[in-house]
């Protein structure tokens, strides 16, 4: 890790320190040795990863970047219709998730790390720990087969085993906690 | 009191059930698993299953809430008296559904042979209701599926923007051994 990539995960963990309580949380866990890696520029893929080597799980692990698992878009033609209003958050594995739950995003959800926070396909961008709604649910096992190509390559990593969210449609809270902005790097 | 219709956290209680001989309360197994709370009484899901035919959740209800066979449609009472099994139904028909999001809507039966890919081996079992205007949307799974009086389904996805409402039938319920209140 270069000194200029600790300089920026420094920076990082500052900017999260004003998010809130969750992402003091989060500072904790995340921020304790485990960098957020990546281009100074905003992130093209809508998913990132270290080769899809797993991750020890017990840890923080360094240099590891934010994983976005998102779903085929062939997978959400026919959506469930139950509702979710949950922080976005990022797990040990650093996996972005909705609160308690896994989470596999719809086409087009990425990291931005100039942001830091999740760009949804419609260019909102909702900050660590701001509140979303999503609609979809809970599919039948496996829920790896309602992945994207990329995705499916990244899944292990996350280790999720409890219930995983399938999202159609996520909009940023009406409270005022995610911001609309003009996306000009994607 | 607990019946169809009342709201969870993020879905919509279907129809007052029994399972195994106990009466409780159904919505959609896709609404996620673990304990739901319904005007401030926890449930605790028992039956169900999110495949073949099925997208359905039995919960068990603490002793002391009473559990009549009926739903509210915002603000209308209905008491479910019947079931209509999924070819009984007509093609070309109106069915209604209620749920916590979109409220009280109507639609047309298009098709009797849906097969959602969430559902693990989806039997072409779910209904497929259109409407011109929108008829299901996010928080509304799980909500009762109604003609009349009589229990057709209940609430699972959609479709179109939300002008095709994705109903699991009665088939379901068979496939699972839970059994709509109608008395």
């Amino acid at each position: 890790m270069t000194a200029q990539f600790a300089l920026h995960a420094t920076a990082v963990c500052v900017v999260r320190a004003t998010v809130g309580i969750i992402a003091t949380v989060l500072i904790l866990g995340a921020c304790g040795g485990r960098t957020v890696a990546g281009p100074s520029t905003a992130a093209e893929p809508t998913v990132s990863g270290q080769g899809g080597s797993t991750p020890d799980t017990s840890a923080p692990t360094s240099n590891s970047t934010v994983t976005v698992l998102t779903a085929e878009p062939a997978a959400i033609e026919m959506s469930m219709a139950a509702l979710f209003e949950e922080a976005v958050i990022i797990d040990g594995n650093g996996c972005v998730s909705l609160g308690e739950y896994g989470a596999v995003w719809p086409p087009g959800t990425y990291w931005d790390y100039d942001a830091d926070g999740l760009r949804l396909s419609d260019g909102a961008l909702v900050p660590l720990g701001g509140k979303v709604e999503a609609g979809g649910g809970v599919p039948g096992p496996p829920w790896q087969s309602f992945l994207d190509g990329p995705s499916r390559d990244l899944a292990e990593r996350c280790n999720w085993t409890g219930d995983v969210v399938l999202m159609s449609v996520v909009t940023p809270d009406k409270d005022g906690s995610s911001q609309v902005v003009a996306t000009t790097s994607r | 009191m607990l019946y169809g219709g009342l709201t969870t956290e993020n879905c919509t209680v279907g129809f007052s059930a029994a399972y195994r001989g106990i009466r409780g309360l159904t919505t959609a197994a896709h609404c996620a698993s673990g304990p739901r709370r319904v005007l401030d009484v926890t449930i605790t899901p028992e039956g169900g299953a999110l495949y073949a035919a099925a997208d359905v959740t039995w919960y068990r209800v603490p002793e002391g809430n009473s559990l009549p066979n009926k739903i509210t449609t915002d603000s209308s009472t209905r008491f479910i008296n019947s079931t209509v099994m999924r070819l009984s139904l007509a093609i070309g028909g109106t069915y209604c559904k209620y749920g916590k999001t979109t409220g009280f809507t109507c639609g047309t039966l298009n098709t009797r042979t849906l097969a959602p890919g969430y559902v693990t081996n989806a039997d072409p079992t779910f209904l497929g209701i259109d409407s011109l205007v929108t008829n299901c949307l996010p928080g509304d799974s799980g909500g009762p599926v109604i003609a009349g009086n009589a229990a057709v389904g209940t609430v699972s996805g959609y479709a179109n923007d939300g002008r095709r409402l994705i109903a699991m039938s009665m088939d379901g319920f068979l496939q699972t051994g839970i059994s709509v209140a109608t008395s």
